[in-house]
């Protein structure tokens, strides 16, 4: 009986932007060549002749409409996320648009993507626009036509946030935020009868808008590790986590907010859990287990307790019910289900491992580096995890994921700062662990791992081995986050 | 409330960045929101005045819009600004009513509208200051979370969290990653020893990293057609109606539980998914959920776990509050005979519900105009009958006639038991179809019953007057007799003499040797109360034929002397009350 979801496909206009967005994203990931790429530019092509009419072809932002030779773009349930986008996309560059020629239909592939590829970057810059300029013209494009955004005075536009400092410090106080609000839920879940999340939902929403801004400064502050308050800062990072999956693969904001809340809580049964079987170091006997094994059902039972909308209530109700379940429905709780997991379900199942098995915990004898735990979950694809969003996972990290510990053929110890999303580029951008005088590590010179040699053409500086950072007893955040 | 200072009173500051016009017309507009808001607050939502006063304010919009563009306004405590003018104050004798206030109290900092804001947007912002205008203790949300939600295009805000200013700021660098006891073997672990020597843990290094060159990157490369999935899961995530999920999980939860206080809150929570999903018109759904309910009462019998019986007995009790019955009156009156799938469903989850739900599902079957749905009820009414009469017999009270007619299908097919009360009533109901149908049905189970319905004798309707003479007429009975004779004496000036012949014929019918002499005097005395009606040519008649009825020899020799009587009107009565018995082809001599 439930109501069928009801599509409608892309106007012209809108086909066109998002053919251009995809693109843009693509180009980020993958090599010039590989068959995405080319596929990209063709559709791109298509629907840039299909709306082409006249002299030239402009798309501009105003006020956050989008308009397509000064049509403005109707903004609904299905352009939303697209335009949305776009708008921070340029917005990110002080753009205000671009304006092609009719010459853009002779452009080859390779000058289409030099100009996608110097767009991606210029969000880096200093003055974005005059760097988009200045590159134009080296690479002898004439075809496009940057649009500056006219000045206006917005000192509290998040658009304007750009120093990382800045960023560094919304995240800090998300984070913070969000392990309070937490651990205040937590406590009154047990004994009210009801709990109110305007908190959480406030502290939730602020952190989407600036992930959406930002989300690689949450992944390095989701590598905070807190040994004896585990819970609490595993369902912070878990929540990061998810919520950078959902960046990743487009969720709208208010799909992010709902994520966000559903990985926070995702293990909020494990209060009704004893302490002495959370930290037993042995293995825990049958008894133990089955109490353990039924916290997922009971984040479910105990979130129907908290008082918020019943929308979102009904989308967070389910995925902590599954996060235990495993992609193939081999996991517990022990239930006749046989619904597949929702897509919140997947994606908290994934940064629930990871996260759990990247933490120092006293009943491992060992840890994983965070590259290893990334090896070990891609086995599990298929089985343990959604196939496609585990690859998202490991595309969004690189194959040296923020927090990893190094070591290098200088003899060197280095923190991943950065992992490398460079197209075709493994070596990361990290940080020397330097030891002072009282044996403490310090956080040395940062290091770009993928200089090589001018002459040889070989890495100045090889990894030859990986690490986790509490192995060595580094608070990886600590040194992450100032090194940001 | 009241606004504390008109706005043309304030002073144009010297380094204003606003333009004199600009300025004065913000200030116009700024006092249509704070009358609206006014208004809004005074009035419900659907009240003329308040859909008058967002219609004014959109118009001030519209109008400021065409020649200014977006409008800033800085909220500050007691203040609205828009620059630096300052464009309202707060009073100070209703600051709790302020819209600033209420913007302020949740950390709004600005507020900004829009070109191309619409009517209905301006309307959701309403609502939403006025959903969260007292903040419950346990809230929700607040104006920010709901304007969020609300998402509203050409309303933006920008808000500070005012709840963790006390809160330190994490500080990664006292916070131990590892074991606290082993942190110190682990400052003096050289790197180069690692791999010989442990540290606090092992680095785990039998998984292959992800890096290793063994992992080709294909096998984590994202296909183009696993693009497209992934825009797939995102539509449909995002489309995803999730009602019969959520029903699955708290069954799935119900039927864990082992604390009765757990089963218990989580049953609240399915009651407020029920609410939602009548609203949803999601029925199939509610059916397989209050089904499986039903099998989770009888799953665990034992005595151990009544609570759970108990729990969900009060389940469908609370089901059937009015609220939840006034949701779905709403919905049946919005079916039409085509909706048959609706209906039948509707129908199955109505049986689920306490006889209560009569009360409400009544007055449907005069309101709708889908004989299905009506049909539909009647059925529903029957059934819920059987397990509690009351609520149909409170029905009855309603001095709706046409209430009382439309539930005749179900009344006329009670069964026998403890119905009886319910047909009493009947016989009281305004309307003389209802009356009539309890009367038959009443007669049919027991003719002694005529006996308390006698009062009906006067009743308004010929139909059932007569109904009850032959009642009254099936058999002899010195208690019907009595009263009989006690309603002729005491209705002598009655002037229905139809009325009248029909009294003394029941007489007759249903009297004895008792009623003889009575009826001697009114057939043969002669000009005494006169007045009352003695004397009368009808009332001499009725006598003779209620004697010729009983048929006694006392009554025939009475008969025979009126026969012959020296008066022309004691004769003239005989006459008639014989020609009309013959005429009806009794013969009154045995
Ligand atoms: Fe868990
Ligand atoms: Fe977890």
């Amino acid at each position: 009986m439930a109501n069928l979801p009801k599509y409608r496909s892309y106007t012209l206009y809108e086909n066109f932007l998002h053919s251009f967005y995809s693109l843009l994203q693509t180009t980020r990931i993958h090599k010039d060549d590989h068959k995405l790429v080319t596929a990209g530019i063709s559709k791109f092509y298509d629907s840039f002749a299909s709306c082409m009419q006249g002299e030239s072809l402009t798309i501009k932002i105003s006020n956050d409409h989008f308009f397509i030779q000064d049509k403005q773009l109707s903004y609904n349930r299905i352009s939303k996320n697209l335009i949305d986008n776009m708008a921070r996309y340029f917005n990110a560059r002080e753009l205000e648009g671009l304006k092609f020629s009719l010459a853009s239909r002779e452009a080859s592939n390779e000058a289409i993507l030099a100009f996608m590829r110097l767009l991606d970057s210029a969000d880096q810059r200093q003055n974005p626009v005059a760097f988009l300029q200045t590159g134009l013209n080296l690479k002898n494009i004439d075809w496009v036509e940057v649009l500056k955004k006219p000045e206006k005075p917005q000192e509290d536009k998040l658009s304007t946030l750009k120093g990382k400092s800045e960023r560094r410090e919304w995240a800090r106080k998300d984070y913070t935020y969000i392990s309070a609000s937490f651990k205040e839920v937590a406590q009154k879940v047990t004994s009210k009868g009801r709990v109110g999340m305007r908190k959480t939902v406030r502290v939730i929403q602020d952190m989407v808008t600036h992930l959406i801004e930002d989300d690689e400064v949450y992944s390095a502050i989701s590598t905070l590790r807190v040994f004896d308050d585990y819970t609490f800062t595993h369902s912070v990072n878990v929540a990061i986590l998810s919520m950078c999956i959902g960046k990743h693969i487009n969720l709208s904001p208010r799909s992010l907010e709902r994520l966000g809340i559903c990985a926070l809580f995702h293990d909020l049964g494990k209060i009704e859990v004893p302490d002495r079987i959370l930290n037993k170091p042995g293995k825990l006997d049958d008894a133990e287990l089955k109490l353990l094994e039924e916290h997922s059902l009971n984040s479910a039972r105990l979130i129907t307790k908290l008082r918020t909308s019943r929308d979102r209530k009904a989308k967070i109700l389910l995925p902590p019910f599954e996060h235990h379940l495993k992609y193939n429905l081999s996991g517990y709780p022990y239930t006749n289900w046989k619904k597949p997991l929702t897509l919140f379900g997947r994606i908290i199942s994934i940064a629930d491992v990871y996260d759990a098995i990247t933490s120092p915990r006293i009943y491992r004898k060992t840890i994983m580096s965070p590259d290893r735990a990334l090896g070990f979950m891609l086995d599990g694809a298929g089985k343990d995890f959604d196939p496609i969003l585990i690859k998202v996972f490991i595309n969004m990290f690189g194959v040296y994921p923020v927090g990893t510990l190094l070591k290098l053929n200088s003899g060197e110890l280095a923190l991943v700062i950065s992992s490398s999303r460079m197209k075709g580029e493994k070596a990361p951008l990290a940080c020397i662990m330097e030891k002072d005088i009282n044996g403490r590590y310090k956080q040395g010179a940062t290091v770009n791992l993928a200089e090589r040699d001018a002459e040889t053409g070989d890495y100045m500086r090889e990894i030859i081995e990986t690490y986790h950072p509490s192995t060595f007893g580094i608070q990886p955040a600590e040194h992450i986050f100032s090194g940001y | 409330m009241q606004i504390s200072k008109p706005a043309e009173h304030i002073k144009h500051s010297q380094d204003s960045l606003l333009p004199a016009q600009e300025l004065q017309d913000t200030k116009q507009l700024v006092n249509v929101l704070l009358l609206a808001w006014k208004s809004y607050c005074l009035y419900p939502e659907r009240h003329a005045a308040s859909i008058k006063a967002l219609e004014n304010l959109e118009s001030a919009f519209s109008v400021f819009f065409s020649t200014h563009s977006d409008l800033r306004l800085s909220v500050k405590k007691d203040s609205l600004l828009c620059e630096s003018e300052t464009l309202h104050e707060v009073s100070s004798d209703t600051p709790s009513e302020d819209i600033v206030s209420l913007l302020y109290r949740d950390g709004i900092q600005w507020l900004e509208f829009r070109q191309g804001l619409r009517q209905e947007e301006l309307t959701s912002f309403f609502n939403i200051l006025n959903k969260y205008r007292e903040l419950e203790e346990e809230t929700e949300g607040d104006i920010v979370t709901g304007l969020i939600d609300g998402n509203l295009e050409h309303i933006n805000i920008k808000a500070v969290d005012t709840f963790w200013q006390d809160v330190p700021l994490i500080d990664f660098s006292n916070i131990n990653p590892s074991l606290p006891e082993t942190e110190d073997s682990a400052k003096h672990i050289e790197p180069e020893k690692t791999e010989q020597q442990e540290g606090p843990r092992r680095n785990d290094i039998s998984t292959r990293s992800i890096a290793d060159p063994s992992i080709s990157e294909e096998l984590w490369e994202i296909s183009p057609a696993e693009y497209e999935e992934l825009q797939k899961m995102v539509l449909e995530e995002e489309n995803w109606d999730n009602t019969e999920d959520i029903f699955d999980v708290l069954l799935v939860i119900l039927g864990s539980q082992t604390d009765q206080y757990n089963f218990s809150s989580v049953l609240d929570f399915t009651l407020e998914e029920v609410a939602e999903a009548i609203e949803q018109d999601e029925y199939g759904l509610l059916l397989n959920l209050f089904q499986s309910l039903h099998q989770l009462l009888y799953r665990d019998a034992s005595d151990e776990h009544d609570w759970v019986r108990l729990l969900i007995e009060g389940f469908f009790q609370d089901l059937s509050s009015s609220k939840i019955f006034d949701l779905i009156t709403a919905k049946l009156m919005l079916l039409n005979d085509s909706d048959t799938e609706k209906i039948q469903a509707l129908r199955q989850i109505l049986l689920f519900l306490s006889p209560t739900g009569i009360l409400s599902l009544g007055p449907i079957l005069i309101q709708t105009r889908s004989s299905a749905v009506r049909k539909m009820i009647l059925e529903a009414i029957e059934y819920l009958c059987l397990r509690d009469l009351e609520p149909l017999e409170k029905l009855l009270d309603s001095p709706e006639k046409e209430l009382g007619e439309s539930l005749l299908p179900v009344l006329s097919r009670l069964k026998k038991g403890r119905t009886n009360k319910i047909f009493f009533k009947m016989t009281e109901h305004p309307s003389a179809k209802v009356r009539r149908e309890g009367i038959r049905v009443l007669l049919v189970r027991d003719p002694f019953f005529v006996q308390k319905l006698f009062s009906l004798i006067d009743d308004p309707h010929k139909e059932i007057r007569k109904d009850i003479f032959a009642g009254i007429a099936m058999q002899r009975s010195s208690v019907l007799e009595n009263m009989l004779l006690k309603y002729i004496k005491e209705n002598f000036d009655k002037k229905d003499t139809a009325h009248i012949l029909a009294c003394y014929e029941a007489l007759g019918r249903c009297g004895s040797a008792a009623a003889t002499p009575f009826l001697r005097r009114i057939l043969l005395d002669q000009g005494w109360n006169w007045f009352k009606g003695y004397g009368k040519l009808i009332h001499r008649e009725g006598a003779a034929t209620a004697l010729a009825l009983l048929d006694t020899r006392a009554a025939k020799n009475i008969l025979q002397t009126a026969s012959k009587s020296k008066f022309k009107v004691v004769r003239e009565a005989f006459d008639k009350a014989m020609a009309k018995i013959d005429a009806s082809g009794e013969d009154s001599n045995g």
